[in-house]
């Protein structure tokens, strides 16, 4: 997947972005409930709760983040999302070891909040690359990846 | 534009995030499981969280490279008023030929 689309060549540096940030929060997600359970011992009913709790926060971040990208610019927006989540996936492990669950799942609801951004930020960072004539076609073409 | 570009990679890459994604976690975590024989499974996520990490560092490095796409005609008038939509301050594209757009 990534060698395809660097190959293509330049436009599809954003398609390829797009596709690291959803397959980062789809992947968290498939993962989430017994993430919980094997890390911190909860029950699968605690771990369902954590999973209702980080959805809500991917549906508020689909709102926050798109607000956010208007004032800031969507690549920084986007460059934010990256930085933050690495970092919060970074300091994962240790916060693990330590069993540290509440920061953990507020970590995780961040990381979907971001997930959510994405998805909500991705169609106005095409108008103002492509133009608005092409949204269409190349919003299509990136929701297939 | 994009439609033409791009037919030759979609068939190959389709829904590559939402299948593959999954996929990978869930055989690290069975591994790890496997591997950890009735033991701590604490420590079997720390490779997915590094490999996130590691994808995340290459997204933002390919974020900060990406460039709005630049007709040949907006070259010279190349608008300088700073657009915070639009990073790069170049002109919206609007276009009704999209196939001469190029990067700069």
């Amino acid at each position: 997947m990534l060698f395809i689309n660097i190959a293509a060549g330049m436009p599809h540096k954003c398609i390829l972005n797009y596709n690291l940030a959803e397959f980062i929060g789809i992947a968290l997600l498939s993962q989430l409930s017994p993430m919980i359970q094997d890390i911190f011992g909860k029950s699968p009913t605690d771990a369902a709760v954590v999973v209702s709790v980080c959805s809500g926060w991917n549906a508020v971040g689909r709102l926050f983040w798109a607000t956010v990208s208007d004032n800031l610019g969507r690549k920084h927006t986007f460059a934010l999302f990256f930085s933050i989540q690495g970092l919060i996936f970074g300091i994962f492990p240790t916060l693990a070891d330590n069993g540290q669950y509440l920061p953990f799942v507020f970590g995780l609801c961040i990381i979907l909040s971001m997930y959510g951004g994405g998805f909500a930020t991705i169609p106005a960072f095409l108008a103002d690359l492509f133009g608005h004539k092409n949204v269409g076609a190349v919003h299509g073409v990136i929701l297939t990846r | 534009m994009c439609p033409s570009y791009t037919k030759a990679y979609q068939s190959l890459s389709w829904s590559a995030a939402g299948a593959f994604g999954p996929i990978l976690i869930t055989t690290i975590r069975n591994e790890g499981v496997s591997e950890a024989h009735g033991g701590s499974l604490i420590h079997i996520y720390n490779v997915t969280f590094y490999i996130m990490c590691a994808l995340l560092i290459v997204g933002l490095i390919l974020t900060l490279l990406i460039r709005p796409l630049v007709h040949p005609d907006d070259e010279e008038t190349e608008c300088t008023e700073h657009n915070p939509h639009n990073d790069e301050g170049s002109p919206l594209l609007v276009r009704s030929d999209p196939d001469k757009l190029r990067h700069v």
